[in-house]
C-alpha cells in the first residue's frame, strides 16, 4: 500500500470521529486532517475513545480492502507507540503491510 | 486502598469529593451514562452509602495529585468471582491532555489489575448505553465482547436506549487487553 491511500483511510477515520464530535459535541474544535496531526503522546488532538475509534476504523478499512489480520496495537514493536501522528500510524500501515 | 500507576493514581473515593465529582458527572462528557446526583448533597450522600462490594476511586495525576476523574468496581461478587468496571469518566480533560490518553489507558490497566491479579476474578462485564458508541469501541478494542443487549434498558436524553451487555473472561484479559493496554501505553 501507498502512503497516500494509508494516509486517505486514516483520514476516513477521523472523519467519523469530527462527524461524532460535530453531533454530540456541538462547537468543539474539529480535528485536522493533516499528517502532523497529534494522535497521541502529549497534547493530542483526540481523547482516548477517539484515538481508539481511529484505530478500530482503520483496522476495519483494512480489512474491507483485503489486508485480513491487521491488528495495530497488537503488531505495535514493545515499546513503540505508531500512533503518535498520522504520519507515523501511515508508515506503520505501510510497513506493516509490505513487511 | 491506593494504586499509583505511572501517569495515574487510583485513590479511595469520599464524600469531601462531591463538589468535584457531582461537576463531572453532569458535564457534556457524562450525557451518555446513566443518570447521577443532580446536587452536591446528592452526590455526598450517593459515596457516602456506597455498599462494601465495591471499590471507588478518583483518579488522581500521579505527578500532580490533581484529581481528573473517576473510575470504580462495583458488585464485586467473591463468590462468583464477578465484577462490574463502572463511573468510567475523565472529568478533567486539560489536565489529562499533556499526557495523551495515557491517563485513560492506565486507569482501565489498574482497574483490570485490581479485578483480576488482586482480587482473582474469573470475569468482568456492566452495560453500556447504545447510543454510547465511542467507549463501546473502546471496551470491544480492549477484549470485551457483546455478550447481549436489553431493549429499551435506559431513558436518555429524551429517548429510549439499549443496554449493550459487554463482558471479559480472565483468559481474554491476559491474552487481549493486557497487550493492547501495554502497547496503548508503550509499556513493556
Amino acid at each position: 500500500m501507498d502512503k497516500f491511500t494509508a494516509q486517505e483511510i486514516i483520514f476516513g477515520a477521523i472523519a467519523e470521529v469530527n462527524a461524532t464530535r460535530a453531533h454530540e459535541r456541538p462547537g468543539t474544535p474539529l480535528v485536522p486532517l493533516l499528517e502532523t496531526t497529534v494522535l497521541s503522546g502529549e497534547n493530542p488532538a483526540v481523547d482516548s475513545l477517539e484515538l481508539i475509534t481511529i484505530l478500530t476504523s482503520v483496522e476495519e478499512t483494512l480489512t474491507e480492502e483485503g489486508h485480513y489480520g491487521i491488528n495495530l496495537a497488537d503488531d505495535a514493536a514493545i515499546g513503540k507507540s505508531p500512533w503518535e501522528t498520522v504520519a507515523t500510524l501511515r508508515d506503520f500501515i505501510v510497513e506493516r503491510l509490505d513487511g | 486502598m491506593i494504586i499509583e500507576g505511572r501517569y495515574v493514581t487510583l485513590r479511595p473515593l469520599v464524600p469531601d469529593d462531591a463538589e468535584i465529582t457531582q461537576k463531572w458527572r453532569t458535564g457534556g462528557r457524562a450525557k451518555l451514562l446513566n443518570r447521577g446526583a443532580q446536587t452536591v448533597e446528592e452526590q455526598r450522600a450517593w459515596i457516602a452509602s456506597r455498599p462494601d462490594n465495591e471499590y471507588n476511586f478518583v483518579q488522581v495525576l500521579t505527578e500532580t495529585g490533581q484529581p481528573v476523574g473517576m473510575i470504580s468496581l462495583v458488585d464485586v461478587d467473591l463468590v462468583h468471582r464477578r465484577a462490574e468496571p463502572s463511573h468510567f469518566l475523565i472529568g478533567e480533560e486539560a489536565a489529562v491532555k499533556p499526557y495523551g490518553s495515557k491517563v485513560a489507558f492506565e486507569a482501565v490497566k489498574l482497574i483490570y489489575q485490581l479485578a483480576f491479579d488482586t482480587l482473582g476474578l474469573h470475569r468482568v462485564y456492566g452495560p453500556i448505553a447504545g447510543d454510547n458508541t465511542g467507549m463501546l469501541t473502546f471496551h470491544r478494542y480492549l477484549g470485551m465482547r457483546e455478550e447481549g443487549r436489553l431493549r429499551e434498558h435506559y431513558w436518555l436524553n429524551g429517548k429510549w436506549q439499549d443496554a449493550v451487555m459487554i463482558g471479559m473472561l480472565e483468559t481474554e484479559y491476559r491474552t487481549v487487553a493486557l497487550p493492547k493496554l501495554n502497547a496503548l501505553l508503550g509499556d513493556e
